[in-house]
Formats: C-alpha cells, sequence, structure tokens
C-alpha cells in the first residue's frame, strides 16, 4: 500500500470575485521513503496541495473533489480531531519562510518539546527536552543553543530547528515547502544535503515544494511540474529534466540560467498566467505556447511517453 | 560588445563601517565592518557583477556608489568626479548620471501613487518638460520595458500590478533620465524564474541599445554568468576574486569561489554528499580578526600565512585577479 | 483588469487630477455599509445641526436659551406644541436639541482637526529629522500626555471662572495632539527608511518633497483615522465639562442639558429630557467611527474589498 494516495483532487478558494480554482484534477502516489517534488511558479497551486495534505487550508478553501488517502485512510473524510492527531505526528511540514514561524518569545528547545509534548501527553517534559537534543545533533545545532531565543539564531540554525521540529514526533511524511528560500547558498546546499540524509535514514516520504527547478532535481527522484492548477508533466528526476516533453516544462527550463555548459538565451515566457477565476477551456497554457494548435481548445490528455513518465499535452 | 574600455567608475580603497551602539545594557557594542578597502574599476558599457552572500557588503557598496550613504575612508569617482560628499545642486546632477533599481518590488513604488506619477516624478523634479510631454515620455519608457499598451498601466497603482510588471515600472523609473549608470540591486531576488529571465533580457536590452553601464550586484553566480562581462567575488566586506565571468566561473582560482560553485545543486546529478574541495565542515576556532577572512572555513588555508596577514587582489595572468596567498604559488 | 472608462470621462479625470481621485474614493466609499451608515447618521444630525436656526424663527418661543413658552414655566411632557416637551423653565427640549447638534459639529470638528493638524505636523517633524529635535519634541509631548485634559480644564476654568466654548476647543487641542504625533511619528520612521523613499532620494527628491509627497500621504489615512477618534473624544470631553458645569454658559451643548436636567433634579422624572441628548452624543460619536472605518479603505489602495482575495 502506498503511504499517499492523492486521487482527482481539486481545492478552489471563494473570493469576491468568484470562485479561484486554485488546483484542479491532481492524481499522484508516493511511497514510503519515496521523494516527490512539486515544480512551479507562483499561483500554480503547489503550496495548496502542501496546504490540503496537512488540512490547514484557509477559511474560504475548500476541496472541491478527490481523495487523500495516506496510509489507506482518506484525510478528507477525517474529524478535525482526527486530523490533528494525524497532523505532525504522521505528516509533518516545514513551511515556507518557516525561519519567521517560531514564537519570538518562547525558547527554541521548549517550542520544539512543546510539539512532542503535544501529541504524546504522557511524556515528562525533561524526557522531551531530551528528544530535543538528540534531535539538535540530527540537524546539526549545538547543544548549548537549547535554550537559546529566536532571534538568537542565524537563518540557517533557524532553520534547522524548524526541521528538528518537523521531525519531533517521528513523522511518516513530510512536507518540505520552499524550505532553503531567503538562505545563502552554501547554507543552503547543507541544509537540503540534511533533509536527504534524514529523510534515507529514517525512511521517511517527503514532498519537496519549490520554484527552483535545479533543486527539485537535486533533492527528488519525481517530478511534478504544476502550471495554472494542473499537473502538466509527470515522472522520474532524469526523465523529467533531460527529455521535457510538456512546452512549459522546456521553457521553464530555458529561463534558468546555467553555470555550465553553453550559455544560451533565455527564453522568457511571453504573456501572464490565466485567471484562475475563469480559466480557459481546453489547455490551461494554450495561449503562451509556441506550438498551440486548433487541437489545444480541447482538454489535454494525459499521454505516457516512458515508465512513469507522462504529459498533459494536446499533441506532444 | 561596444566597451570604450575607459572606466566610468572608479573605487578606490574604499570602506564603510557601521558602529553599534553602546547601550546601557548591552556593554560596547562591536563595530561591523561592512566594506574593507575595496577598490575596482567599472568600464563604460559593461555590466559587471558583484557576487556575494548576504553579509558580503554586496548592497552596501551599491549604495556607497549612488550616494545614499556615505564612505567612511576612500573615494569613489564617476567620470574623474568625486562622488562621496556631494550635497545639494551637484547631488541632484549627479542623480541625473546614477540610477538604481531596487530589490523588492513590492516595497519600492509608492502605494499611493500611479504608476504615471511614479514615472514622471524624476522629470518634474528636475523640471524637465512640461505635463504633457512628461507624459509621453512616460509612456515611451514603459512600452521600452515591454509595458504595453502604456496607456492601461498609466493610471494604475502598484498593487494591481504583478511582481514582475512592477520591477519594469521600477526599470522604467531608473531609466527615464537617460543615466549613464545604472545599479540593479538583486533585481530578480523577488521574482519568479520566467519573469527574472524577462528582467534579465531587458537589463542586456539596455546596454545593447542605450550603451548603459551596469553594476548587477547578485547572490547567483548562474544569473552573473548569463548578464556579465565581468564579476567580483566578494565575502565579508573583501574583494576575493575578480574577473572575465568566464574565466572566474570556468577557472574559479580562489576557495571560496569553488566553494560557492560546489555548493550549487548540480542539475539531475544525483545525490551524494557533495564533495567540497575548498570548505571545511566545521570552522576553524582559531581565526584572528588580522587573518583572511576565508580563513575559518577554508580547507586549504595554511596556519603561517593566512591567519596572520589578509591577502590583496593581484592579478594571476589575464586580468584575472585572485587574493589568495596559494594561488600564487 | 483595468476599467474602461468612456471617453469623455477619461479626459475629466485627465484635467482634474484630484476629481480622478475624489471620484475613485467615492466609489469605494460607497460600497462600505459602515460608511453608509455613518454618513447617513451624520447626514442626519447635520440637518439637525443646520435646522438649529428655524425654530427661533417661526416662534421666539423655541429659542432654545431665551425662549419662554407664556403658558408654561416648568417641565413638562412632549406635546404638539413641545415634540420633547419643555426643561424646567418652559424652554423647548427640541430646539436645545437642535442647537446642540451645532455645538458638537463645532467642537468636535474644530478640535479635531486642530490637534491633528498640529499632531501630523510634529510627528512627521519628529519622525524624520530624528537626533535632537526628535527627543526634544517627543519628550514634550510625554509631558503634555500625562496631564489628564479634564482635570487640567477644569483647574483653568475654575481659576479664569467659566471658558468661552472656542477657548474649550483650543485647549482640547492643545491637550490632545501628542497621541496623534506619536503614532505619526512612528509611521514616518517605518517608512523612512522604505525603498520608494530611497527610490524618491535617488529620483533626486529633497526634504521637502518627500515629507510632503511621499511621506504625508502615507501618513494621511492615520492622520483621517485619528481625527475621526479625536472628533468623539472632543465632543465627549466638552459634554463632561458642560455636565461639570464648567461649559459655555451662553451655549446649549447636548452636555449643557444633561447639566441641567441632573441639577434640577428632574433625572429620573423626565426621560424625555434626559435620553434625547444621550443618546446623541452616543451616536455622533458612533457615527464618525463609522465614518474613520470607512475612510480606512479609501485612503489606503491596499484595503480596497474588491481586490482582496479572502
Amino acid at each position: 500500500m502506498a503511504l499517499l494516495e492523492v486521487d482527482n483532487l481539486s481545492i478552489g478558494y471563494r473570493t469576491k470575485q468568484g470562485y479561484l480554482k486554485a488546483v484542479e484534477g491532481v492524481s499522484f502516489t508516493l511511497d514510503e521513503g519515496q521523494s516527490l517534488g512539486f515544480v512551479g511558479e507562483s499561483g500554480c497551486g503547489k503550496t495548496t496541495i502542501g496546504m490540503a495534505l496537512m488540512g490547514l487550508m484557509p477559511p474560504n478553501g475548500s476541496v472541491g473533489q478527490g481523495r487523500i488517502l495516506f496510509e489507506g485512510q482518506d484525510l478528507l473524510e477525517m474529524t478535525e480531531a482526527q486530523r490533528r492527531e494525524t497532523r505532525w505526528s504522521q505528516i509533518a511540514m516545514i513551511f515556507q519562510a518557516a525561519m519567521n514561524a517560531m514564537n519570538p518569545v518562547q525558547r527554541v528547545g521548549d517550542q520544539i518539546a512543546e510539539a512532542i509534548l503535544v501529541h504524546n501527553p504522557a511524556v515528562e517534559k525533561e524526557a522531551a527536552l531530551h528528544q530535543v537534543e538528540e534531535l539538535f545533533d540530527l540537524v546539526g545545532i549545538p547543544r548549548d543553543r537549547l535554550r537559546g531565543y529566536p532571534h538568537q539564531y542565524s537563518g540557517g540554525m533557524k532553520q534547522r530547528a524548524i526541521i528538528a521540529m518537523a521531525l519531533a514526533c517521528k513523522p511518516k511524511l513530510i512536507i518540505a515547502d520552499e524550505p532553503t528560500t531567503a538562505l545563502d547558498v552554501i547554507v543552503q546546499d547543507q541544509i537540503l544535503t540534511e533533509i536527504k540524509e534524514l529523510q534515507k535514514e529514517f525512511n521517511i516520504g517527503v514532498i519537496f515544494i519549490s520554484h527552483d527547478i535545479s533543486i527539485v532535481a537535486d533533492m527528488c527522484q519525481d517530478i511534478a511540474v504544476m502550471y495554472a492548477g494542473q499537473m502538466v508533466e509527470y515522472g522520474p528526476r532524469e526523465a523529467v529534466f533531460d527529455s521535457p516533453v510538456h512546452p512549459y516544462t522546456k521553457a521553464l527550463l530555458s529561463s534558468f540560467p546555467t553555470i555550465t555548459g553553453e550559455k544560451n538565451d533565455l527564453i522568457p515566457i511571453p504573456g501572464e498566467t490565466p485567471n484562475l477565476i475563469h480559466p480557459p477551456s481546453g489547455c490551461r497554457f494554450g495561449e503562451r505556447c509556441p506550438g498551440v494548435s486548433l487541437t489545444c481548445s480541447q482538454a489535454p490528455k494525459w499521454i505516457q511517453m516512458g515508465p512513469g513518465h507522462k504529459a498533459l499535452c494536446c499533441h506532444c | 560588445m561596444d566597451t570604450n574600455g575607459k572606466p566610468i567608475l572608479e573605487i578606490r580603497d574604499v570602506s564603510k563601517i557601521y558602529k553599534t551602539k553602546a547601550g546601557l545594557l548591552a556593554g560596547r557594542g562591536k563595530d561591523v565592518v561592512a566594506l574593507d578597502r575595496i577598490s575596482l574599476e567599472i568600464n563604460k558599457g559593461e555590466i559587471f557583477g558583484l557576487v556575494g552572500e548576504s553579509g558580503s557588503g554586496k548592497t552596501t557598496a551599491g549604495r556607497l556608489i549612488v550616494s545614499l550613504e556615505e564612505t567612511d575612508f576612500g573615494e569613489i569617482l564617476m567620470d574623474g568626479q568625486p562622488v562621496t560628499g556631494l550635497k545639494g545642486k551637484r547631488l541632484k546632477k549627479f542623480r541625473k548620471k546614477a540610477q538604481m533599481i531596487f530589490q523588492d518590488p513590492y516595497q519600492s513604488l509608492n502605494p499611493q501613487r500611479s504608476i504615471l506619477d511614479t514615472v514622471s516624478e524624476p522629470l518634474s523634479i528636475h523640471r524637465v518638460g512640461h505635463t504633457s510631454s512628461r507624459k509621453d515620455r512616460v509612456r515611451e519608457a514603459l512600452k521600452s520595458v515591454g509595458l504595453s499598451p502604456p496607456d492601461d498601466f498609466l493610471y494604475r497603482y502598484p498593487h494591481r500590478l504583478s511582481g514582475g510588471q512592477r520591477q519594469r515600472v521600477a526599470i522604467a523609473r531608473a531609466m527615464i533620465l537617460d543615466p549613464e549608470f545604472v545599479i540593479a540591486d538583486e533585481p530578480t531576488s523577488m521574482l519568479d524564474a520566467s519573469i527574472s529571465a524577462q528582467i534579465f533580457n531587458i537589463l542586456l536590452k539596455m546596454r545593447n541599445e542605450l550603451n548603459v553601464t551596469q553594476l548587477f550586484i547578485t547572490h547567483s553566480l548562474a544569473a552573473a554568468r548569463y548578464l556579465c562581462d565581468r564579476i567580483a567575488v566578494l565575502y565579508h566586506g573583501r574583494l576575493m576574486e575578480l574577473g572575465q565571468a568566464d574565466q572566474v566561473i570556468q577557472n574559479p582560482k580562489h576557495p571560496y569561489t569553488k566553494a560557492l560553485l560546489d555548493a550549487l545543486p548540480k542539475f539531475g546529478h544525483s545525490g551524494d554528499r557533495k564533495r567540497y574541495g575548498t570548505l571545511l565542515t566545521q570552522e576553524r576556532k582559531d581565526a584572528q580578526d588580522v587573518g583572511c577572512n576565508f580563513f575559518p572555513r577554508c580547507s586549504l588555508a595554511q596556519e603561517s600565512r593566512c591567519n596572520l596577514e589578509k591577502p590583496v587582489l593581484e592579478d594571476s595572468g589575464n586580468q584575472h585577479l585572485v587574493a589568495c596567498f596559494l594561488s600564487q604559488l | 483588469m483595468t476599467a474602461d472608462p468612456s471617453s469623455s470621462e477619461t479626459s475629466a479625470r485627465e484635467r482634474y487630477p484630484w476629481l480622478n481621485s475624489f471620484l475613485d474614493g467615492w466609489a469605494i466609499f460607497k460600497q462600505s455599509l459602515l460608511g453608509q451608515i455613518g454618513l447617513t447618521l451624520l447626514i442626519i444630525f447635520a440637518l439637525m445641526a443646520i435646522c438649529s436656526y428655524i425654530p427661533p424663527l417661526i416662534n421666539p418661543m423655541y429659542n432654545p436659551m431665551t425662549g419662554v413658552d407664556p403658558d408654561i414655566s416648568t417641565c413638562t411632557p412632549p406635546s404638539w406644541r413641545h415634540w420633547l416637551g419643555t426643561d424646567f423653565m418652559g424652554r423647548d427640549i427640541f430646539s436645545q436639541l437642535l442647537a446642540g447638534a451645532r455645538i458638537a459639529f463645532m467642537v468636535g470638528v474644530s478640535a479635531a482637526v486642530m490637534s491633528v493638524v498640529l499632531g501630523t505636523a510634529i510627528g512627521m517633524t519628529a519622525g524624520y529629522m530624528g537626533k535632537f529635535m526628535d527627543t526634544l519634541l517627543m519628550r514634550m509631548a510625554d509631558m503634555i500626555m500625562v496631564m489628564p485634559t479634564l482635570l487640567f480644564v477644569l483647574i483653568i476654568s475654575s481659576v479664569f471662572g467659566q471658558l468661552n466654548i472656542w477657548t474649550i476647543v483650543i485647549i482640547i487641542a492643545l491637550f490632545r495632539w501628542p497621541g496623534v504625533s506619536r503614532m505619526i511619528r512612528g509611521q514616518t520612521l517605518s517608512l523612512k527608511h522604505r525603498p520608494f523613499i530611497e527610490a524618491a532620494k535617488m529620483a533626486g527628491a529633497g526634504h521637502f518633497r518627500i515629507i510632503f509627497r511621499h511621506i504625508m500621504p502615507n501618513v494621511l489615512p492615520l492622520a483621517f483615522l485619528f481625527m475621526t477618534f479625536r472628533v468623539t473624544s472632543a465632543i465627549i470631553i466638552e459634554a463632561s465639562l458642560a455636565f461639570l458645569g464648567f461649559g459655555d454658559p451662553g451655549t446649549v451643548s447636548w452636555g449643557m442639558m444633561l447639566q441641567w436636567v441632573w441639577k434640577t433634579g428632574y433625572m429620573f422624572k423626565a426621560p424625555y429630557w434626559l435620553l434625547p441628548p444621550g443618546i446623541c452624543i452616543s451616536l455622533i460619536t458612533l457615527s464618525f467611527y463609522m465614518l474613520g472605518r470607512a475612510m480606512d479603505e479609501v485612503l489606503d489602495p491596499r484595503l480596497r474589498k474588491e481586490d482582496q482575495t479572502d
């Protein structure tokens, strides 16, 4: 049985101008210990998926249809109490801008211990703090920082503390949403390596969300490319990276400047992302696609390109 | 590439120190050396990249050049005229020559003013033209940064524009007085990749069509490689390496530059722990202030020299300058 | 997402940029429920104030201060002749209520405008100049802020006797600017270092231009908001003074009415005399508050409901 199975998930937000279809018809599976990356630009829906998995949708957000099966159980059918049980102890999240997610007036060690205590009320505070010390060893924070406050931590250290908090209850699945934005390159690399090692050591499933395709390719075995709320390409890292099929994936890859290899012209994608309150029928990338044709006005279908590699396109 | 070869900007031995005030409970504050005796020259028509991480001093350098802050030591000359210490009318004249594009497009436009007001402000401050001719100039400027048709944007307020559009407005504003020199301070760090690509191409257009000299401040070596002719690597306020962009990136000579390149995620190549050629996993504890800034993290460093003296930039051949004792061996 | 105005509207807006902002603002204001209620109430009170001149013209006995009904010389309940009845001297309560509206507006708005103008100017100066000027102005503000306004006015009244209404207004203004200046100074400080201010410096803007064109417009929403609160506090201070007997005896304000009903012992005997001024004081302060909330949306483009996604 897969650890996580998402089936035809659609999520939207009620806004003053109408219902914004943020995520449409997304399906994927994740096995234990496997890593899957979601790549896309702002507004593509990747963060919304992460929030939905955690059950942390804002009040105006709602799941239109679909199922989220975690170890066989549908998260969407759970009561709030059951969801709170699962949250953190089974599924944990490293939030975007997590560095500012810590309570500035509480000691870091205490905050992490609190996460442990909430899910294991039987544990004593002393024992919890001891666990935090071990977590600090794991993520590379010196033990003497246990009693420090967030403002005394550097950016990289705060991020490590957040990772420690995510691991505190030994979850089976971690969702990392842009965990290294705003960190310097060297620190970023160190943090990403930590995550990879911890994932291997504890056999944790990881869903990695980022706008930076090179990080995702480095971190994850499989990549899902998101555009305007839909998954447009999915496959193993090598396939999506080295032989992308969907025009958006190709365009995305060619908008990143490279360090090695040929210095090609960066080709920006013309136009703007579509309005998700009234999305175009047919292919959502059609207006901006260099290869657009008449067939693109119909809803695109999944085309299988190779083992596990598929793209949502009308004419690929 | 049409570089006239002559330096338009000269930075000589510039230092900037931020003093922290001693507080009642805090005790004596420690001074932060943001820039430590930086010297470099930027030639007319080139795009020069200043690469560094947070705390490197790169943003401070930019602010000193456009006279938003004063240097503590050294001097900065543009077209042979000193920039430091400019006040009043002379400062205003200088503003027509050197402009800046700020990092955060969400904060660099006044939310209470329309796009027309914001972009035409430099014109009205310098009393260029009159109301209708200014509006035409604004239209031209908006068209040249790709905001077309310009009339759609004139009366809008910033919060109705996307990040990429706002940054283009910021570029239009910076360019409206036809400056010779523009500093772009991490102009794309808050934008998505495909939008960043649009901005990069606008910067290239500015150089190619209008011969505007640019200083591109960034933390991304890849972006610097794409845009810049020459780059300089800054670490904790000191220049570590300087040279042709391709040279520095293909053939890095300074251990810090090598570490930066080692740290980059390698496209598609997986996951064993990266091999760092020059970076220590744990910092050295015995570093002294008088030694090389990179000493605490450098795996090649030698106690005997690197911890006792700060190396200066020296030519290692081909105008490729490095500040490292070991590279001169 | 651009509106598509007809060409004649566009040219009018272009010719008069202030008209453009005003029309935009009005469109937004109209949509706010609070603004509508507040404005309606205020219009009612304004009408009351304007109509306060009418009753004495109809018949001198309706004059709020001096009107004497030849047949009535004591407190009576509402009747056709006197819609809210009469006070202990036989004066018409309804015309007193209308006159009170006039005083409330005068006092409230003048005192508020004065204190806010003063407080904004001082706050911006302190925030922008910093250092010595900042310290000086803020210490002054601190000293004034800790003084209890009402107490001081009472002391001044007892020393100088009964005060003229305009003197009261000026004193209120002088005592109430520190609160405004603190907020404005804080706002100025946070704005001073924002990139768009630096961008203005880069464009060559001098200090004055930065303060008046960039900082002030961003600070005005807060100032306006404060003004609405100041109005309410000014009205309440004046009412309290009048109630305690320190008001201007030549004017009829709602507070004065309350003082009379209390002093003459009719407080529990004449609800038609007690309730109207009390309700009016509450309602007018509420309506100014609602107005302030609605104006908040107008003045800050980012708060506009049309653009919010939730």
